[in-house]
């Protein structure tokens, strides 16, 4: 059985803390991992590929001390191994000129602005997962709960 | 000397017109010669001596107009105009003598068959030509007053702004401060008396000790726990969120799995009020820095040693200058009268920035130098780094407020930090500069040393 992982980026440890407790719930059927640095999350991508798991969801953090969440995204969205991730990027600086950079070069799904609302938050990654599971084909059935109900109809009736 | 625009025969002239013993003047120094729009229809030459020319002079705040020696002409535009006003004050530096004509020559015609105008027509534009000097010299002037007055404007907005911000989130956050604490208070209370000592433990663990592992090594004992203690994962999770070594694992019992699915509850509770705290503390912190760039603190000021407030900065700095080579060259001894924390905060703020661009790069040979040299009277602290260096379009933008050139790696500052610094040099009547290429990347700031122990 397949494994689907949500990644969260962030280099603050409370807020690390307070992001992964918003999506606890998700851990009924999701595996949920958090990273401190651009580095660590990419050692991580690594090994959860050559488990032959995936990597649903990428949540990070903007700004970070070595590379930021921003570099850590296109280089994610340049690696053919990820180009089914989905890309969710938490920002506390969300001027308008970096937020249009950051989803032209790094093809980011959605953003969000800190401080988060948690029902926004986990509207987003219930959204963006299902598109990911209907993307590729993964039987929906069991993740159901923790997906966004429109996407779900929508991409059953389309694929009905 | 004076620079000449036009061919002056001033030889010619003398001889021929200021050669009357009768029209002689002597002047000590310090004595005026012309008041500003007093009348004058003399024309006067400078045999020996030093004048100047001042406007405003009746105001106490004169401005240099001109200056005027041996061999010049003075009151070339009182005589020739129509006015005969003179435009400025005009009053001898040493003791000087002069010659002069007035108003009964102008209509001589010499031999030559030109007439006197025309013989100072030279005289004439060349006074033009100074008038015009002046003009541009007060319009350069006006300008960088304004630029200094509009800077002045703005930090003074900004700082009633920051000090008002400071003063409204202080409160803010001084309440989410003390409240939290009052409420872990009340919640530790109410798990002390829980039965179990557990609960309490492990409460106190998170409320004290937050998330003492890192993500990574979090993922390690994780691991280790699933393999050694064949925990199922999800409490192996958690015993590694928790922090748990071995010894508290074998504190829990011989159902150690039953346990922590109840406690770890009481770990989360604590480190939520562990993390709030946390914020609360970056907060102010933010807070602070906010306000720095507003209120300059100048109560605290003391004979400060220049090298030595630079290693202090070094050594607040140790964690992120591991790694990079530092080399530090301090001239002993230089003192000037500062707040030592505020010039403390002025290294760590450009030694950290220097760290900050190094470390973003993943760099060989990383490497900052520090030195501190005597120039005359002025300390000069050359801060350099060996970095990627400042983009240009960025560079003349630094010291404003809201750039940061940290887009990678900001991790608390807001981008204030280059301002409060400028606040702080400014305050100390100093200098900061800063000049950048790929590889180098120096921040000089220059400080006058006016206090001598």
């Amino acid at each position: 059985m397949e494994k689907i992982f949500i990644i969260c980026v962030e280099d603050q440890r409370e807020v690390l803390n307070a992001v992964l407790k918003d999506l606890e719930s998700f851990e009924a059927v999701f595996f949920l991992e958090g990273c401190e640095s651009a580095d660590e999350a990419e050692e991580l991508l690594d090994e959860i590929d050559a488990g032959g798991n995936y990597i649903g969801l990428l949540i990070c953090d903007h700004i970070m001390p070595g590379k930021s969440g921003i570099e850590l995204l296109i280089e994610v969205n340049r690696d053919p191994r990820f180009s089914y991730t989905k890309k969710l990027l938490l920002t506390g600086l969300a001027t308008h000129q970096d937020t249009i950079n950051a989803i032209n070069s790094a093809a980011i799904d959605r953003y969000i602005e800190k401080p988060w609302n948690v029902d926004a938050l986990q509207a987003q990654v219930r959204t963006l997962l299902a598109q990911f599971i209907f993307d590729q084909g993964i039987a929906y059935e069991k993740y159901l709960p923790y997906l966004d109900q429109g996407v779900v109809l929508e991409r059953v009736r389309k694929g009905g | 000397m004076k620079e000449t625009l036009v061919q002056v025969n001033t030889e010619w002239l003398r001889t021929t017109y200021f050669s009357d013993p009768a029209r002689r003047i002597r002047l000590q120094a310090g004595e005026i010669l012309l008041y500003e729009n007093q009348h004058n229809e003399r024309l006067f030459f400078v045999i020996e001596g030093t004048l100047h020319g001042y406007l405003g002079y009746e105001t106490g705040e004169p401005f240099e107009a001109f200056r005027s020696g041996q061999n010049h002409f003075l009151g070339v535009y009182s005589y020739f105009s129509r006015t005969h006003k003179s435009y400025s004050t005009v009053i001898a530096q040493t003791d000087c003598e002069l010659a002069y004509i007035d108003g009964d020559q102008a209509d001589t015609i010499e031999e030559d068959g030109m007439g006197f105008a025309e013989h100072f027509l030279p005289v004439v534009v060349e006074e033009i030509y100074m008038r015009q000097l002046l003009t541009q010299r007060m319009t350069i002037q006006n300008q960088k007053t304004t630029r200094k007055l509009f800077h002045a404007e703005k930090m003074a907005t900004l700082g009633q702004l920051a000090a008002g911000l400071a003063h409204e989130l202080n409160n803010a956050v001084g309440v989410i401060t003390r409240q939290g604490q009052q409420l872990a208070a009340w919640a530790e209370d109410i798990v002390r008396n829980d039965d179990d000592s557990g609960a309490l433990y492990l409460f106190q663990k998170g409320l004290q000790q937050g998330s003492s592992l890192s993500t990574v090594d979090q993922r390690r004992r994780r691991r280790d726990l699933e393999d050694r203690f064949d925990l199922p994962a999800a409490v192996a999770r958690q015993a590694a969120a928790a922090g748990l070594d071995d010894a508290d694992l074998a504190a829990l019992g011989k159902d150690p799995a039953e346990k922590l699915a109840r406690f770890f509850p009481y770990f989360e509770a604590g480190l939520a009020f562990h993390d709030l705290n946390a914020a609360a503390v970056h907060a102010s912190q933010v807070v602070r820095s906010v306000k720095e760039l507003g209120v300059a603190n100048h109560s605290l000021r003391i004979a400060t040693d220049v090298a030595e407030t630079i290693r202090q900065a070094a050594m607040l700095l140790k964690d992120p200058l591991k790694g990079i080579a530092l080399d530090m060259q301090l001239t002993p001894g230089m003192t000037l009268e500062a707040n030592p924390g505020e010039l403390v905060q002025v290294w760590v703020n450009l030694i950290k920035n220097a760290c900050e661009a190094l470390h973003g790069q993943g760099r060989r040979n990383p490497a900052i130098a520090v030195g501190a040299v005597r120039e005359g009277d002025t300390a000069r602290i050359a801060i350099s780094d060996n970095g990627p260096g400042i983009p240009p379009d960025l560079l003349p933008h630094i010291f404003q407020p809201d750039v940061t050139t940290k887009v990678e790696g900001l991790s608390f500052g807001l981008g204030l930090g280059l301002s409060i610094l400028q606040k702080i040099v400014d305050n100390l009547r100093g200098k900061v500069e800063v000049s950048s290429r790929p590889g180098a990347t120096v921040f000089t700031v220059k400080l006058p040393l006016n206090y001598e122990l």
